[in-house]
């Protein structure tokens, strides 16, 4: 399996991958795992259907006002004009292109490179194309910003190229070792721990330690947190946001 | 809704503060009730946005241009109406704020969450 669920989701498994179990002629649920040990290509199909790609641009907004209002101030003032940020279990690539447009917007004279990553093969091929549909654009992105930044083109509506070149899109599970390009000033790490047990959360809190740029920011979900996970964190008050940094690095 | 005159029905509503605009309307288009709004110093505080299936570029532009703070294009879910709202009804509080210094209580501002 891609992810370790926490227990309690046992049921979400069975209920999500029941359909593709029957459309394959397996007699149930376990069988059909069973033949995934050998049956390779079906392994995008399961990753498809057991995790949910629920995302929208600007998401719970506190996390962008940090960042415009804290977050890249302080890296402009220690006289930063490139910053790299890592768009961590990206799904189609709304939050990634958020940084790109609060950069373009407020921070003209910063350059900037983006790494968005996902475990589905699917969602990282949509994140790339950056093409969107109407109910997707309106989710987040104020009018303004989409006559701005975008260009449409039938039913969809397509990012600027200049945007899209500051983002690089890759298929990653937060499971392995950390994608390289790092160190990364920013990390964005949100509504995806919440599918993990306490250890795999640990791991993958770790991991992202280890391509943190002295100094950096980890933003976390609305419902996540570090707190009783790994104390190598703190909670930090940014710009009317809550933001995560590396204890040791406050000093620096 | 009916298109109206804007000067008919929104003096007797003063508790008004979002209009939700379609664009075809009989009477008047949506965007010539835009333009008609914004040229009314007493409606300044009230947010207009734009709901409507004509998604071109250029159309959002223009409304955009003639005053129109938002623009959502069918089809809408309600959790995108409530964001749409919540957002330019903030900056319109925000707007509030920094123009009449605390003025808001007059107008029941907006309780989003
Ligand atoms: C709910 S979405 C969150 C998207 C975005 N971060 C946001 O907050 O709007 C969760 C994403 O996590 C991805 N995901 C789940 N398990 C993963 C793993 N082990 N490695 C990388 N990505 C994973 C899913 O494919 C999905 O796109």
């Amino acid at each position: 399996m891609p992810s370790r669920l926490e227990s309690g989701k046992e049921y979400l498994v069975e209920s999500r991958l029941a359909p593709l179990a029957r459309s394959a002629g397996s007699a149930d649920v376990d069988s059909y795992i069973r033949g995934l040990r050998t049956n390779v290509a079906h392994h995008d199909a399961v990753v498809d259907a057991l995790t949910t790609n629920e995302t929208s641009w600007f998401r719970d907004r506190a996390p962008f006002t940090a960042l415009k209002g804290s977050v890249l101030p302080d890296l402009i003032a220690k006289g930063r004009r490139h910053v790299k940020v890592w768009s961590a279990a990206c799904s189609t690539g709304q939050e990634a292109y958020s940084v790109a447009i609060t950069v373009a917007d407020d921070f003209p004279a910063l350059t900037l490179s983006i790494v968005g990553t996902d475990l589905s093969d699917r969602v990282v091929e949509r994140a790339r194309a950056g093409q969107y549909t109407q109910l997707e654009v309106n989710r987040g992105l104020p009018a303004a910003t989409l006559v701005k930044y975008f260009q449409r083109s039938g039913p969809t509506f397509e990012i600027a190229p200049r945007l899209r070149q500051q983002v690089t899109f890759r298929k990653h599970n937060l499971l392995d070792a950390p994608p390289v390009g790092g160190p990364y000033d920013v990390v964005f790490l949100r509504n995806v721990l919440i599918y993990f047990d306490v250890a795999t959360k640990r791991d993958v809190l770790r991991r992202v330690r280890s391509v943190l740029a002295p100094g950096g920011t980890l933003f976390l979900g609305a419902a996540e947190t570090t707190i009783g996970i790994d104390d190598a964190w703190e909670r930090v008050e940014a710009a009317g946001g809550s933001v995560y940094r590396l204890k040791e690095a406050k000093a620096a | 809704m009916t298109a109206v005159r804007p000067s008919i029905r929104l003096e007797a509503h003063p508790d008004v503060v979002l209009c939700c605009i379609d664009w075809n309307m009989p009477v008047m288009t949506g965007f010539e009730f835009v333009v008609e709004a914004r040229k009314r110093q007493e409606w300044r505080d009230i947010t207009l946005m734009m709901v409507t299936t004509e998604g071109e570029h250029d159309q959002i532009v223009r409304a955009l241009a003639a005053g129109a703070h938002e623009y959502v294009i069918k089809p809408f879910t309600p959790e995108i109406m409530l964001d749409k709202a919540r957002g330019s009804l903030a900056c319109w509080t925000r707007r509030c704020r920094h123009e009449r210094r605390g003025g808001l209580a007059s107008h029941g501002g907006w309780r989003g969450h």
